[in-house]
């Protein structure tokens, strides 16, 4: 089990990984197979900017709200 | 982490070969602890009860963060099923899905902005086109114009899918069903491929226009929110305003409808419960009426306001249902209890008045027939002289006076002999029963009393729940725009399963704390009742002496001044030493440890005992007979105010925990 990461985590690793899933970079499943734990975040950190973004912010509401629950949550990530 | 939300956490699982999110755990930091916190720091008063709802926004807070992580993750993972589902169905019909990932990833990410529908909708819808048109592209074009003729007439968006689908593979109904649905607006087409470049022509980029026309109502609607908490007030004008700018009859009518929604609104704002789904039916209601009304379709206008106030006004009976079950149950449990405890009470009462009507009547009938038998003995001797035929008329006359005179002997002496037992009786009765009375007045005053308030502000907690659990949402909602400012608490708190999960949580929440306040509230009339208010359960009180037969739990030196306990063998020593100056205070208590002994010779100086804070003193010249009367009367008085108060606590104890 990895540690949070969550804590403080700067805004721009979040356009960072939002960037990365528009472009197609994000399916990089086997960077994730091989125990890259970044990618498992971006995931992550992706799925809360979309689900924003569902709800009708823009890019620079999401990206601040992504960052805002990030790190108002202790969260902890599994992969397996 | 914030200040002003409490603390959260949340384990989310990556599936290593799929990329798939899954919420392991989720939790509010100790939420248990905090409920049983504020419990304990709550006596149970009105005031106290009212100012649990401030207490628990910052848990309420961090509740309404962990729900939208875990509706994200929960999209997320929709979204990659869906993609995963599409892909299958893509590369059976050899088309590359990998080459279009991000494409359909983008389009879709478009589609859900624009008309606010779930990604794996719009994919699912995209998988089941492909199958007929086997073509990606025209696939998007005919799931984007479905949205669009849905958005823009009210038509039902898989149906109208379904219908472009089958027209775009050949099916030659298509044509037939399309003519069906759209009458007029197809008229000389001949072939499916110009039906649908006629609907796109017609109904093209209406999302796009409705996302505008959305937006716009959004900034109308949050000037309304700040303008004040009465909708109406906002609303109306706006209408009014819109009526202006259009004219003419339909906005009349428009504008009949508009106070209808406008005043439905204002209810269901009060309701937390129906506010999130309310409000978001409300803009997409007007945003659809607007839209009609800017292109020209009035009688779609009409209908989308007719439809728009039916649903509002569904939503507000929904949820006024809702209330009306929770205050029914409320109701039936108080009920229930106040039965239960009146059935308690009179039982006691009959009780004791059959104890009080055996003991006269058999004491009174063992004189009587005493009586009766003296007088039987004494008639059957006159009987006998009488048969002496010998007899003068004046002895005769003499015998008669003479037993004459002995019968009214002894029915005098009867008369007083009842009458002294009655007056001992009376007298015993009356000290049993003042005795009892006193007691009960106690427990319905320390008991009766309690559990009346109580129950009666646990009736009205309960009653006030919903307006308190709104008062949570208000305080959820501007704690977390104080955490992270009014953009992002808007968005945290508009998903479409936020408002399920809020009133869930917060109904569950305030039943926890109404549950256990009620559980608080009524051990605490228990053991006032077992008490008298005395606030302890060691047993009688010695303050002003007493003595006891059996074994028995006293509470003695609690008058404040020095008390004795001394055996009956040894009391007639210590009497000598106290009369001799040898006690150490201005009061002695005797109470008589067991002995296992019964003095049947009469007490001289007359007996005091203590039964749970109430005094009963028995006159000089009390056998020991009639001491153990008493005793057992008040023994039996106790142990029906035990099982009064083993039935209040058995009902305590089922109460505790059971949810409202």
């Amino acid at each position: 089990m990895a540690d949070k990461k969550g804590k403080g985590i700067p805004a721009e690793a979040i356009t960072s990984a939002v960037g990365k899933a528009e472009k197609g970079q994000l399916d990089e499943l086997a960077r994730l197979q091989g125990g890259d734990e970044s990618v498992a975040y971006d995931l992550i950190i992706v799925a809360i900017y979309k689900a924003f973004k569902r709800r009708g912010g823009s890019h620079a509401q999401c990206v601040t709200a992504t960052k805002q629950v990030i790190d108002s949550a202790d969260i902890k990530v599994v992969i397996n | 982490m914030a200040d002003n939300i409490g603390d959260l956490s949340i384990t989310i699982r990556v599936n290593k070969q799929t990329g798939e999110l899954e919420v392991l755990k989720g939790q509010v930091v100790d939420t248990g602890k905090a409920i049983e916190g504020l419990g304990q720091s709550s006596a149970g008063s009105s005031e106290q009860l009212a100012g649990l709802a401030g207490s628990i926004t910052k848990l309420a807070s961090a509740t309404a963060v962990l729900a939208f992580l875990k509706e994200a993750i929960a999209e997320a993972a929709a979204e990659q099923e869906a993609l995963r589902r599409l892909e299958a169905q893509m590369n059976a019909l050899g088309l590359s899905f990998d080459l279009n990932r991000v494409r359909i990833e983008n389009w879709t990410a478009a589609m859900v902005e624009a008309a606010h529908i779930e990604d794996d909708v719009v994919i699912d819808a995209l998988g089941r086109t492909i199958q007929r048109t086997k073509d990606l592209d025209q696939a998007m074009k005919l799931v984007q114009l479905s949205q669009d003729i849905s958005i823009a007439t009210g038509k039902n968006f898989e149906n109208t899918l379904d219908m472009l689908s089958r027209a775009a593979g050949g099916a030659q109904r298509g044509l037939m069903m399309m003519r069906q649905e759209f009458g007029a607006q197809l008229a000389g087409v001949k072939t499916n491929e110009e039906a649908i470049n006629r609907l796109a022509a017609t109904y093209g980029g209406a999302s796009t226009t409705a996302k505008s026309a959305s937006l716009s109502f959004g900034d109308m609607w949050r000037q309304l929110k700040e303008a004040g908490e009465t909708v109406v007030k906002g609303v109306l004008p706006a209408f009014e305003s819109l009526v202006e700018v259009l004219g003419g009859p339909v906005m009349i009518v428009i504008k009949t409808v508009a106070v209808g929604v406008g005043q439905i609104l204002s209810q269901i704002l009060q309701e937390l419960s129906s506010a999130a789904g309310g409000i978001r039916r409300l803009i997409e209601g007007v945003v659809e009426i607007v839209f009609n009304l800017f292109t020209g379709r009035l009688r779609a206008a009409k209908d989308s306001a007719v439809q728009l106030g039916k649903d509002l006004l569904q939503m507000l009976k929904d949820d006024l249902a809702k209330q009306s079950e929770i205050m029914a149950e409320g109701d039936r449990k108080l009920k229930e209890i106040w039965t239960g405890q009146k059935n308690a009470v009179k039982q006691n009462l009959v009780e004791v008045s059959n104890f009080r009507a055996v003991e006269t009547e058999k004491e009174t009938q063992q004189v009587l027939e005493q009586m009766n038998r003296r007088i039987d003995e004494l008639r059957r001797q006159e009987a006998i002289e009488l048969a002496d035929k010998m007899l003068l008329n004046e002895e005769k006359i003499a015998i008669l006076e003479r037993y004459a005179a002995a019968e009214i002997a002894i029915v005098t002496e009867t008369k007083a002999q009842v009458g002294e037992e009655e007056l001992k009786s009376a007298e015993k009765i009356a000290a049993i029963l003042d005795a009892l009375a006193l007691k009960k007045k106690q427990i319905e005053q320390a008991g009766l009393t309690n559990w009346k308030q109580g129950l009666n502000d646990w009736a009205k907690y309960n009653m006030d729940v919903n307006a308190r659990v709104a008062d949570i949402g208000k305080q959820t909602f501007e704690g977390l725009a104080n955490a992270f400012g009014q953009a992002t608490a808007k968005m945290l708190t508009s998903g479409k399963g936020f408002a399920q999960t809020f009133e869930s949580l917060f109904r569950n929440l305030a039943s926890q704390v109404i549950a256990q306040l009620t559980a608080m509230i009524i051990k605490a009339a228990v053991l006032s009742a077992i008490t008298g208010g005395s606030g302890t359960l060691l047993g009688v009180k010695m303050a002003e002496g007493g003595r006891v037969y059996n074994p028995t739990y006293a509470l003695i030196g609690e008058g404040g001044e020095p008390e004795s306990v001394v055996p009956d063998s040894k009391a007639a020593d210590f009497a000598r030493g106290v009369l001799a100056g040898k006690g150490t205070g201005s009061r002695s208590t005797v109470a008589a440890m067991p002995s296992g002994e019964r003095q049947e010779a009469s007490l001289g100086g007359g007996v005091t005992v203590n039964m749970g804070g109430v005094n009963i003193t028995v006159g000089a010249g009390v056998n020991d007979q009639q001491i153990r009367q008493l005793i057992t009367a008040l023994g039996n008085e106790t142990a029906e105010a035990i099982t009064l108060a083993l039935s209040m606590k058995n009902l305590a104890d089922r109460n505790e925990g059971r949810a409202v």
